[in-house]
């Protein structure tokens, strides 16, 4: 069977299907669709043949059905159109409904609904005297249950088109979580990180301090250190560690300082003013930053206190 | 630059307009018996008559004739001789010469019964009205 290689993937499983459960002699080519074949076929057709034609294709239907109702809906709407049953009209109707709810696709829907009217056209010619007595393809007991099932699956088709049709009632807006609201661009982080940076200068500072104190200490040992005494390296080896020690802290404690106190006074400056900048764009509030440096002087201490809210 | 001119765009549209325009045979039918004929020479349409079971199974001879069955303003099944044919539109059916059992319906509803007469070789088309 050739299939063409831009069919959907629903027509070359059908065509498939097809390929696998009908010899090839038995396939009617498009010119032989069922009215020709029913016009002309002097074959008498009964409801046992007929129902035991219908029972094959339904079971080859069944599991397409679950998997992909638009594949059976066109396996058996093909088989429906090959042997004019009505049964079969309605269930392939019925699949296309699936498949239009399923894809929520309008085209499917309408199919199916044309579809099951054809299974009901047949179904009413069958009770007309005028159907040929040879063509019974339907035990007569079965007719109106048939015809209550394709005017339910007209009815359910329509219903899920004007379901479709509605418009979309807005969708509740979850509650969202309220965006982080955003600091206010007061100048309040940048007074926070130039008092922690002034803070860090002025433990530079007392590094400084202490350095040059334990130096000149350092220096005052060793000026005091007799050259005639036994130990004098032990002890002038142990004030030169000192005293470098002492160095090296005044040295580290300098570049703290320099840098700590340059930026952190430069941040407080900058801050300080946008902060008064934005307080007199939006008034005062309770939160307002300050910043305070207070000298600090006790038995044995001297230095400066920071005392900052933001 | 305009590639169509607007006197040759009007004439085109005339032209369309001209073939778009309904032709006889597709006008809406009128008929009481709700099937209009196009006139052709052994045509006939007999509305609310039917074959007997004989006239039904007698053999067909000569080259078959087309039918052609349209239904204006809706849907119809189309049987003919007691079986299902097809739905409408259906083009050029090939149909054994002579008499034919034809019922057009949509539903429970039938838009229109009787026997219809294929002359040999010829194209027979019909138009069944929907109420």
């Amino acid at each position: 069977m050739f299939v063409p290689s831009h069919s959907s993937p629903r027509r070359r499983l059908l065509a498939t299907l097809l390929a696998v459960t009908l010899p090839a002699a038995a396939l009617p080519t498009p010119a032989e669709a069922a009215p020709v074949l029913a016009l002309f076929a002097d074959d008498k057709v009964t409801p046992e043949a007929a129902a035991s034609n219908r029972k094959s294709v339904q079971e080859r239907s069944r599991g397409l059905r679950k998997s992909d109702p638009g594949a059976a809906a066109e396996l058996l709407s093909e088989e429906a159109g090959r042997s004019s049953d009505p049964v079969l009209y309605i269930d392939a109707a019925d699949a296309y409904r699936e498949a239009g709810v399923a894809d929520k696709s309008r085209p499917d829907l309408e199919t199916g609904i044309e579809k099951a009217r054809i299974g009901l056209d047949i179904l009413h010619f069958l009770e007309d005297p005028r159907c040929d007595p040879d063509w019974q393809i339907l035990e007569s007991s079965q007719i109106a249950a048939e015809i209550r099932r394709g005017e339910k699956v007209i009815a359910a088709s329509e219903q899920a088109i004007t379901a479709m049709e509605k418009p979309t009632e807005a969708a509740p807006v979850a509650d969202e979580p309220e965006p982080r609201k955003k600091a206010p661009r007061d100048g309040r982080g940048l007074i926070a990180g130039g008092s922690l940076l002034t803070l860090v200068g002025v433990g530079g500072v007392a590094m400084l301090g202490a350095g040059l104190a334990t130096g000149i200490g350092a220096q005052k040992d060793a000026d005091a250190l007799n050259e005639a005494d036994l130990d004098f390296q032990t002890k002038l080896d142990d004030i030169d560690a000192k005293g470098k020690l002492g160095n090296t802290l005044a040295i580290a404690g300098g570049v703290v300082a320099g840098v700590g106190l340059a930026a952190g006074i430069a941040l407080l400056v900058v801050g300080v003013k946008k902060r008064k900048k934005y307080r007199a764009e939006h008034g005062s509030g309770e939160n307002t930053a300050r910043v305070q440096l207070l000298p600090v002087a006790g038995r044995g201490q001297a230095g400066i206190l920071l005392i900052g809210r933001f | 630059m305009s590639f169509i001119s607007a006197r040759s765009l009007t004439l085109a549209l005339a032209t369309a307009a001209l073939f778009a325009a309904p032709t006889p045979a597709q006008a809406a039918c009128s008929d009481p018996s709700g099937l209009c004929l196009e006139p052709v020479k052994g045509g006939k349409w007999e509305p609310d008559s039917s074959l007997s079971a004989k006239q039904l199974k007698a053999k067909r001879k000569g080259p078959p004739g087309r039918l052609t069955v349209k239904v204006d303003n809706g849907r119809g099944s189309v049987f003919i001789d007691g079986r299902y044919v097809g739905t409408a539109t259906l083009t050029d059916l090939s149909l054994g010469a002579g008499k034919h059992d034809l019922q057009v319906r949509d539903g429970a509803k039938i838009l229109a019964e009787g026997v219809l007469t294929v002359p040999k070789g010829t194209s027979v088309r019909v138009n069944v009205r929907h109420p």
